[in-house]
Parts: C-alpha cells; structure tokens; sequence
C-alpha cells in the first residue's frame, strides 16, 4: 500500500435519540421502539438493567419492566442531533462526512500532521465524544467502508497498522456487512461465509463469478476504488434543540439542560472569535404556543456561564403557563469579538464594564427599569431632558450654568401649602412649532419645612408644583 | 500561705508601680507611644481612606471626607438640599452614578446645567425594595459605578452589611437617602449623617464616623456652591435710572 491511501475513522452512535433526550433525570427507564415493528431499538441503561434489550419486541419489554416508558423513534431528530455533533467535532477536524442518520466519517491522514500522530488525534476526539456524553462504537480503516463495517460491529479499534486492520475485516462474517442479503446469500451457497474467504478470491476471478456490485464493493472495501464523500460544512448560524423527558413546571429546571446548551454555543462562539449579543429560547409546551424569551447582552458575551446568570434573571421573571417539554436556543445576533485592550493591572481595578452591568439589570428587572438621561436643546422643562436607553448619548448641548433648575420633575400639582418666594418669575413662553406650547411663569420658592419648589403659575393664575430641589 | 504571700506582693507591687507612674507619668507615656503600645482612639483616622467632598468646610468636619467606599445613611427630609451637597462630589467621578427608585422624575436638565455629566447617570426603577436592594448590590460590585443612590427608608442590618461587602468589592460608594427613620437602629455603615433644612445651606450632624470621633453638629454655608439658587431675593424691582445706566454701561 502507498502513501496514497487514506486512513479513515468511523464513529457509529448506537444510541443517539435516547443519549440526546436528557433522560438521565429521568427516574423510569426509557427505551426508544420503531414504530414500524414496534421493535425496542434503544435502551437506556435503567432498562437493561432490568433485563430489556435492543431487539425485544414491546410486549415482552413492558412484561419485564412495569414503568416503561417508551418513545417512538425519530429519524430526523437524530439527523439533526448528528449534525450537532458534526459541528462539535468541526472544531479539531476538518473533514467529516455524515453517513446515514447515526453514523460520521472522519478522513484522518489530512489532520494527522497538524495533532502529530494517530494518538493526539483520536484523544482530542474522544474529548469533544465525551463532553457530548452519546455513547457510539469505534474503529479505524483503509477505506471508509471498512471503517464502517468494524465500527458497527463494536471493534472499537483505532491504529494505522494496516495488516491489523485487514486481519480484523477478515475475521468478520458477511452477514455482519451491510451487502445487500442477495449478494451475501449468493457467496454463502458457493461457501464463501467470510471476508477472508472472499478476499481470498482474486479480482479477475470475483469480476468473472459474480455480478459488478460485488467486484465494485470489494474494491471499496480495500481502498482500491475511490468512494465519493460529501464532506459536511458547518453553517454560521446556531440553532439547538433539547427535549425534555421530564415536564418541568418550574423555571429552576430549565437551567440544567439550558446549561448544556449554553456550552455548545460557547464552542461554536469560541471556535469563530464571535460573541451573541442576543439569545432566543423558546419553551416549547404540550398544546399551547411556545413561550419565545429574549435575553440580551450588552456588549456581547460568549461565555455559557454568564448567559447562564442572564438566563436564568429572565426566568426568574417569567412565569410558566403550562409545563415545558423542549427548549430551543438560538442566537440572533452574532458578531466578531472586540477585545478591548486594557492595561493589565486597570483591569483588576475597574473590574466590569457599565454594559455587562445594564446587561445583568435588564436582565432581571425588565428592559425599562433601566435608564439614561439625555438632555435635550428645548426650553421647556418636559421636553429638557429625556430617559434613553442607557449608554447611547448623542447630543451635544451647551452648558448653562447660570439657569436654575431642580433636580427632580415632579407631575404638576396643585401648590397648597404656605411659601417663601426666592426667585422669579422666569418666564417660559414657547413651543409654538408643535402644537404644545406653554405660558408659564417659574419661581424658586421654599416651603416652611425647607423644601425647596420649583414651582409655575398658568396665564389662568393656578399655582403648580413642578419641581424638586433635592 | 504561700498564696496569700503572693497576693500580698502583687498588692505592694501596684502599689508601687501606681507610685512610679505618679513620679514619671509623662515620662513613660511618651516612652509607651514611642514604642506604639498605647494610643488614642481618636488618632486613627489616618487608617480610613477618605476622599473630598469637593467642599472645603464639609472635608475639615469629616476629617479628610467621605470615606472611599462603603455605605453612607443619609437621613434627611427630601427636597432641603440633600443631592446639592453631593453634586461637587458626584461630578469628580468618572464611572457611573447610578440612582435608583429616585422620588421623582431625575431632570437631566438641571444635573447637566450643574456641571453634572448626564452621560454616565443610569436611573433605575425597579418594582419593589428586594429589587432595589439587589440592584444595588449588583452596581456596587460590578466595579463600573462610582456612586449609587438609593432611596428607601426600611433597611435591615444584614442588608447594609451586604452592601458594605459589594461597595468594598468594587470599590464604590452606596448612599442611603432616608426620609423618615422611625427605627433608632444603628446600621453598621461607614458614615451616618444627618441633613436639616437651614436657610443658608443645610444643617449638619454626624452621628456616626467610623474611624472618627466627632459627634458634631454644624451649619454648612452652601451660598457660594450655587449663588444662582441662594441669590437673596430682590426687596424691590424697581431701581432708579442712575443705577440702571451703571448696569448697562458699566
């Protein structure tokens, strides 16, 4: 063999719908049945522990284990959960090829330059395997299809020694491939049961025997014919689902399974120096409309634990109409990080910044309990000054610090009480343009307990209370 | 026997240094302090970091200032003038003010003609006094505010400790603006000062320094901090010519 030849891993999920469902909150054991043939397919491990296994039909299953609790099989919920898992890997290999709806190609010689061995690699895979927590079978190969078929009879062997490999395909026997059962039936009546048996067989001799599907998929299975692989593209946007096996009635729950949603988002942010400034979660209810949360930070964030905080500050807030069954995480605004470059010993000083503080407060208290002032070029004193949202300022207004005006506006009323005029009047008489204008004579007047008013009296001689000079 | 010996020579033994002190008092007092093994209270201040009210009479009554951060209980009826002696203080910041479940309207317009920079001011208006406690807490340590301004009258000692944790953490200065205190409790805060209405400025107590002793009453004269405001009102409008013209072309 030459250099030529590629070295391929295959990673087969046995069980990707019932590792992906969150069921290890679950107290009952779960099992996964076609609904085709209401065959179990997968098993958690509470159920086998009770003696149910994959391959049992439902009514033997339900015998053996009194709370079952059974879903149907979903193939493109796993398809999906596949892709996610696609995308995890995309972070420390390039090529990854999605093979039906459980199983992913990994085309191995390209990268090992970069990890410096078979070794480095398979451990920085198994890291990103295990951080995912999906159980799957393993094993390396010259070609994708003999990947494909030691992994799917658990060899769980990864090497690059290719007289190993060719042996351990060799063992197998052709009931244990995926060819098609004419074909495998057809060797098995001329006495071929194994792969040795068959790779025994010359080319010239098998292309003469048999028909050109069998010629074409040994050849595969070599390595000597190339096998076409759509090699997968990680999109840019993110988008993830978790359902929940348990309805969780309180927004405490949700943080778990948010949480690790939260991690995966943190991957892809990480992986693209990109930070979200807007998260959607959407909690998905049994018959009713999906509650669609927003939580948003300020001057971006990336990490799973403060969207976490932020998070659950929304939650706290909100109250749940029915119980949740599925959270969806998406993020709506994704743009490139911008590393602000403090002074090192400045930065232990001053600690956060303003915006990852209004992103905390608005996160619990509501958008609107948090507010700038602006100031505005009007005489007016309601139209002066004006809440914004915090921290985006854009006028520029002289000052003038001989006018006189009170801290705190007040809605006017009606002046009751026995004053001591200081100053005034200052007439404001303006506002003509927009249909809200005013005639107002202004005083600084000063009540017997000290306080000190702002106070207007109108064309009509009524006396207000505008202001407070705290 | 033997104990009673021992009694006995502890009893002349003071004695006898009650004697020596009589005779060299002065002497081994400043031999004590020199060697730091006793000290006056009142000679600690230096160990609390203050910072200037901007206020040259109201830095000297508190001994060097506000302290640097922690909690400051303002007692005072609102509107005499409570926010105004703050103002030169609050304008010497660079990070944020922030001013929660303010008793009004915050007018941008007048904290801006002040010389206040309107632009790090954020007002928040949260629901109920939990909230507001824990917006607090949450500015203080956040490290980008300088000052928080909280105005509630129910406080709780765990609460201003908690406070007093988060102002330290970040370096930040929480004051209390409190109308009516009907509890005579006594917080565990940096600073507890009293405001009264006074024609001239505001009527002053401390009653509560730590790291100070004063328990003292004083007038502060605010006049010349905005004569705009102070500016004595006019007995009569009407001035004669002579004097007009003096205005006009001076």
């Amino acid at each position: 063999m030459g250099i030529t030849v590629t070295l391929w891993i295959y990673l087969h999920f046995t069980q990707l719908q019932l590792d992906s469902t969150f069921c290890e909150a679950s107290e009952q054991p779960v099992v996964i049945v076609d609904a085709s043939d209401n065959r179990i397919i997968q098993v958690c491990n509470k159920a086998r522990a009770q003696g149910v296994d994959v391959g049992l039909g439902l009514g033997a299953a339900a015998a053996l284990c009194q709370h079952l609790q059974v879903q149907p099989y979903d193939c493109m919920f796993e398809k999906n959960k596949l892709k996610e898992i696609a995308h995890s890997l995309y972070q420390v290999t390039c090529d990854i090829s999605l093979v039906s709806h459980n199983g992913i190609l990994l085309r191995v010689s390209n990268m090992l330059n970069l990890y410096q061995g078979l070794e480095a690699y398979w451990q920085c895979i198994q890291a990103v395997l295990q951080r995912l927590k999906v159980c799957y079978s393993y094993a390396s190969g010259y070609s994708p299809l003999a990947a494909r078929l030691l992994a799917k009879n658990k060899v769980n062997l990864i090497t690059d020694d290719s007289s190993m490999l060719l042996h351990q395909v060799k063992s197998h026997a052709l009931y244990e491939s995926d060819l098609p059962s004419t074909i495998s039936e057809q060797l098995t009546r001329v006495g071929v049961h194994t792969f040795e048996a068959l790779l025994n067989i010359p080319m010239a001799q098998l292309a003469k025997r048999f028909d050109a599907q069998l010629v074409h998929y040994v050849g595969r299975l070599l390595g000597q014919f190339k096998e076409p692989v759509n090699f997968y593209q990680p999109p840019e946007s993110f988008s993830r689902y978790v359902e929940l096996l348990f309805e969780a009635e309180n927004t405490a729950w949700l943080s778990k399974p948010l949480h690790t949603l939260l991690h995966q988002l943190e991957d892809f942010l990480l992986g693209r120096e990109k930070v979200a400034y807007q998260l959607t979660i959407e909690l998905q209810h049994r018959d009713k409309t999906p509650a669609i949360l927003h939580v948003y930070a300020k001057e971006g964030e990336y990490r799973a634990e403060k969207w976490l905080m932020l998070c659950e500050f929304v939650f706290s807030n909100h109250q749940l109409t029915a119980p949740v069954q599925g959270i969806t995480l998406s993020a709506q605004r994704i743009a490139e990080r911008q590393s602000g470059c403090g002074d090192l010993f400045e930065k232990q000083h001053k600690g956060g910044s303003a915006a990852s503080l209004i992103s905390i407060l608005q996160a619990k208290l509501g958008g609107d309990a948090i507010q700038g002032v602006e100031v505005y070029a009007d005489h007016r004193p309601e139209k002066a000054s004006g809440f914004i949202e915090p921290l985006c300022h854009g006028n520029d207004v002289p000052r003038e610090p001989s006018l006189v005006r009170p801290t705190m506006l007040l809605n006017p009323e009606p002046l009751n009480s026995k004053i001591h005029i200081q100053q005034g009047p200052e007439r404001i008489s303006t506002g003509w343009w927009d249909a809200q204008p005013i005639i107002r004579d202004y005083f600084v007047v000063k009540e017997q307990s000290g306080r000190w008013l702002w106070v207007f009296r109108d064309p009509t001689q009524n006396w207000y209370i505008h202001g407070v000079f705290h | 026997m033997q104990q009673t010996l021992q009694i006995r020579c502890d009893y002349l033994y003071c004695i006898c240094v009650q004697y020596f002190l009589k005779q060299c008092m002065s002497d081994l007092i400043d031999l004590l302090q020199c060697q730091q093994l006793v000290w006056h209270g009142n000679e600690q201040l230096s160990n609390v970091e203050r910072v200037s009210t901007g206020i040259k009479t109201f830095d000297e009554y508190l001994q060097g200032g506000l302290p640097k951060h922690g909690v400051i209980d303002i007692q005072a009826p609102h509107g005499i003038g409570e926010i105004r002696v703050l103002l030169p203080y609050l304008k010497q910041q660079e990070r944020l003010t922030v001013f929660i479940n303010p008793p009004g309207y915050v007018n941008g317009h007048g904290l801006f003609h002040l010389g206040f920079d309107t632009t790090r001011l954020l007002v928040v208006h949260p629901s109920n006094d939990i909230d507001a406690l824990w917006s607090a807490e949450q500015c203080l340590k956040s490290g980008a505010c300088s000052s928080v301004i909280l105005w509630q009258d129910r406080l709780a000692i765990h609460q201003i400790k908690r406070l007093q944790l988060a102002a330290e953490q970040g370096g930040a200065l929480q004051f209390m603006m409190r109308n009516n205190t009907s509890s005579h409790l006594s917080l565990p805060v940096s600073l507890c000062l009293k405001f009264a209405a006074h024609n001239k400025g505001l009527e002053v107590s401390i009653n509560k320094q730590k790291g100070g002793w004063s328990k003292s009453r004083f007038v502060l004269m605010l006049e010349s901090y905005w004569p705009e405001l102070y500016q004595p009102p006019k007995a009569d409008k009407v001035i004669s010519l002579s004097e007009h013209r003096k205005w006009v072309s001076p």
